[in-house]
């Protein structure tokens, strides 16, 4: 059981760590492979335009 | 990629409804008598646990109607579901954990649920190793659905392993397990806090999914674009 009020405060700090880690990694990973795609497609598509324009 | 007028509401929609949930685990519940504070740890616990199973369950049907119809969007949203509902369960365990040891003395112990929680994280981590394995989208789409549908069956078995087996985990949801360490009898207050908790993380949920299934989109319109340039 807990004792004191440190005690508890450090196993929620633990938890809201945990949650805020896993949710918001989560998140920076979507973000950031959201931009890394729409720069790739952005750089196709150039490349795709050069390639008709070379045509 | 168009703006989406309707996922920009439902994504502040989801933070509102976040930080509402925050005050009634917070504020609204009232403390618990015996376990303190730490108890409030249990509602995110619960909704986080209640978001995996969902998201497998939505993997599951998702893999079924694509054996039936052959449909690559059932299987897309399999894989979306299944990778939001590993870091749900991720959640969901580790948060356990953080509960369990001032409550049990110890961060883990191979209790019934902790076990079958373990194994449903270890076979829908599998499921992701797996799709990365097999390049033809067609088999792999068919291998995962088949993969899905009887990796499913961990997510009853881990609902009902508190019920069936001796266990200390505590059951909210029904009669309690006699050996459960760390039970508490739920006060309305305490009821209201956990099912808006609930609500909370499945529009959360539906939220993550539709962002992940546009980032699919994406990725599948970047893999066309390469090999029709290649093609030349």
């Amino acid at each position: 059981m807990v004792n004191t009020a440190a005690e508890t405060a450090y196993y929620l700090w633990l938890a809201a760590g945990a949650f805020g880690l896993l949710g918001g990694g989560y998140l920076v990973l979507l973000v950031q492979r959201w931009r890394a795609l729409q720069a790739a497609l952005a750089g196709l598509q150039a490349n795709a335009e050069q390639q008709e324009a070379g045509r | 990629m168009q703006k989406n007028t309707g996922l920009k509401i439902l994504s502040v929609s989801s933070v509102l409804l976040l930080v509402a949930a925050l005050y009634m685990v917070f504020v609204y519940a009232p403390l618990e008598a015996v376990m303190g504070a730490v108890q409030r740890v249990f509602y995110f616990h619960v909704a986080a646990g209640w978001v995996g199973a969902l998201a497998f369950f939505v993997a599951f049907a998702a893999g079924l109607l694509h054996l039936r119809r052959g449909s690559l969007l059932a299987d897309r949203v399999a894989l979306c579901s299944t990778e939001i509902g590993l870091v749900f369960m991720s959640m969901n365990i580790v948060s356990g954990a953080i509960w369990a040891r001032p409550i049990w003395n110890t961060w883990w112990t191979w209790d019934p649920r902790l076990t079958t929680a373990t194994i449903t994280w270890l076979l829908y981590a599998a499921y992701l190793l797996l799709r990365q394995g097999i390049e033809d989208p067609q088999r792999r789409a068919r291998f995962a659905a088949v993969y899905g549908v009887i990796a499913f069956a961990s997510v009853p078995l881990t609902f009902a392993a508190i019920r069936i087996f001796r266990s200390i985990h505590p059951v909210v949801i029904g009669a309690g397990a006699p050996g459960a360490k760390g039970s508490f009898d739920m006060t309305p207050a305490m009821r209201d806090t956990l099912l808006f908790s609930v609500l909370v993380f499945t529009v959360l949920y539906g939220t993550l999914l539709w962002h992940r299934l546009r980032l699919e989109q994406l990725s599948e319109r970047v893999a066309q674009m390469r090999l029709r340039l290649l093609q030349g």
